[in-house]
């Protein structure tokens, strides 16, 4: 370990050993909020993970339900169908705390028909299809929103973990030789000093004697 | 309830053209060739499309756009159905659907927002029409409608009485006008097989819409909107059905011709919560009803009777290619081809 460069006094010894308390303390509470990010972290993920297959799952039902569309319906009739949609979608994006890290929230707000279209010239398939893509849009919207805070996260935990390690590893070793090397030197200093005493009280007694 | 098979009218006139029916219908393609066609690749496909008489010309085999292919296809069918019926009245039967799709599209265009609406130009429309599409895009954004048949005039000026009117409003007001004018040529045209077949049309499109917005949850009143008049089924029984269960319905319609097809198609919407089956049984049915012009020595039946086959035809070779394209399940691709006409 790396001894910081310090005059070796008392002073020093003090500062040292209040920025090692502060450093203890400071590696306790980020180890604290380790521990919760990453058990937060842990829940979300799986809160992703079942949210994504369940997209995924409902994407593919309506795509293969629009591709069914596409064929059983001319193409020209499909697209006049879908040519405007009549729903309105408003995402009013915000922000929510987790351990003090500002993660993205959206909030959707649907109004209108999904079906735009007249239903005599138009396919049961794309019934289907439009009514699972409308479905799932929420659930698109929600996984956006785990799968960002995931990433925010993930990068917080990451900077609280080199936070940890620089504390654990580095600040507090070097503190603790520091403050092992000026008690050594004041010791040292001290030993020198009653050395230096005893010698000139020697040299008095010397004098006196003679 | 079916077309009473031969008559005796002197449609001698249609011999020659019968008789080409006769040899093209020899090139439809059948249930086992859409199968087939699931294992080949696309330049195997667009050879057997050669081998039944498809107009390729001008198509790269190594990048085929079957798209392309079908939509030459059938303006091409259009213009050979229309030019051997040689009768004005069946001829616009058979044609306004095209029209009306054109002028929806028109409609459409003309509502859409500044920021979505597509350059003028750029709108494609159907030109084997009655009324050529590029002619009714000019008529529509000069506003010199006096240049149009009746009834197309007579849906634009309803249009131009309505402020904002809303997408599926368009479709809906668009599609019973066209259907409405569909019964009206073919009851002019004299051909009671044609008159026959929209009738039924009807009946089927009401009961499949019944289903429809019955399993959406909408109200009486949006099914009030779309039910069409001119079918055997009459409206009020229809209206009468809708606030009861679906299965009620389904026992109340017993006596029809297509109560198999109707329990069937339900029996699968139970287990699966889709109409899909029952759209296909109903397209069947109307198949079958179709095929009954076959028995026409010489007559319109036959060609009207290849034009319904054809588009049945080209239907299920989407249906095929857009499985292959898309690697979706086999099954599913071939649980949803339409019954053939040969």
């Amino acid at each position: 370990m790396a001894v910081i460069k310090v005059n070796p006094n008392r002073m020093e010894l003090m500062n040292l050993k209040k920025r090692l308390k502060l450093a203890a303390r400071g590696h306790k509470l980020l180890k604290g909020k380790q521990d919760e990010l990453v058990q937060r972290f842990i829940e979300i993920v799986h809160e992703n993970r079942e949210l994504r297959i369940s997209v995924e799952e409902e994407l593919s039902k309506a795509y293969s339900s629009f591709l069914i569309a596409k064929a059983v319906m001319p193409e020209e009739e499909l697209e006049e169908a879908i040519m405007i949609p009549s729903m309105e979608m408003h995402l009013t994006p915000g922000q929510k705390a987790i351990m003090n890290l500002r993660v993205p929230t959206f909030e959707l707000k649907a109004g209108g028909d999904p079906v735009c279209y007249g239903y005599t010239e138009t396919s049961v398939e794309l019934d289907n299809a439009i009514q699972i893509f409308a479905e799932i849009l929420k659930k698109l919207v929600r996984l956006a929103e785990v799968e960002k805070s995931v990433i925010e996260l993930a990068e917080e935990i990451i900077r609280t973990r080199r936070r940890v390690n620089a504390l654990e590893y580095i600040l507090m070793p070097n503190l603790q030789e520091t403050i092992k090397f000026v008690k050594m030197k004041l010791d040292e200093n001290e030993r020198s000093t009653l050395a230096r005493l005893m010698k000139v009280k020697d040299i008095v007694r010397e004098k006196r004697q003679s | 309830m079916y077309f009473n098979g031969i008559n005796f009218k002197d449609n001698s006139e249609y011999s020659y053209a019968c008789a080409k029916i006769r040899a093209l219908e020899n090139k439809l393609l059948t249930r086992n060739d859409f199968i087939r066609m699931l294992d080949l690749d696309n330049e195997q496909i667009l050879q057997y499309l050669i081998d039944h008489n498809y107009h390729v010309e001008g198509i790269d085999p190594s990048d085929v756009n079957f798209l392309q292919v079908f939509s030459n296809e059938w303006s091409s069918v259009v213009e050979m159905v229309t030019e051997m019926l040689d009768n004005e009245m069946i001829n616009k039967a058979v044609l306004i659907k095209y029209d009306f799709l054109n002028l929806k599209i028109l409609v459409k265009t003309s509502i859409q927002n500044d920021e979505e609406r597509q350059n003028v130009d750029d709108i494609k429309l159907f030109q084997v029409t009655t009324v050529p599409g590029d002619d009714l895009k000019e008529i529509f954004f000069e506003g010199n409608f006096d240049r149009l048949p009746d009834y197309l005039k007579h849906e634009i000026k309803v249009f131009e009485q309505i402020e904002n009117i809303s997408p599926s409003a368009v479709d809906i007001i668009l599609d019973k006008a066209m259907y409405s004018k569909l019964l009206d040529f073919a009851n002019k045209s004299g051909s009671e097989f044609l008159y026959k077949y929209y009738q039924r049309l009807v009946d089927l499109k009401n009961l499949l819409n019944l289903f429809r917005l019955k399993s959406l949850n909408k109200e009486f009143k949006d099914y009030s909107m779309i039910l069409m008049e001119g079918g055997l089924l009459d409206t009020s029984t229809l209206s009468k059905l809708y606030a009861e269960s679906m299965d009620m319905i389904v026992n109340r319609l017993h006596y029809l011709d297509y109560y198999n097809e109707l329990k069937a198609g339900f029996d699968y919407y139970e287990q699966t919560n889709s109409l899909s089956e029952m759209e296909r049984l109903f397209d069947n049915w109307m198949i079958e009803f179709v095929k009954t012009g076959k028995m026409v020595l010489f007559g319109p039946e036959a060609i009207i009777g290849y034009y319904f086959a054809k588009e049945n035809e080209l239907k299920n070779l989407r249906i095929v290619l857009t499985g292959k394209e898309n690697n979706l399940d086999k099954e599913m691709v071939t649980e949803r081809l339409r019954e053939n006409y040969v």
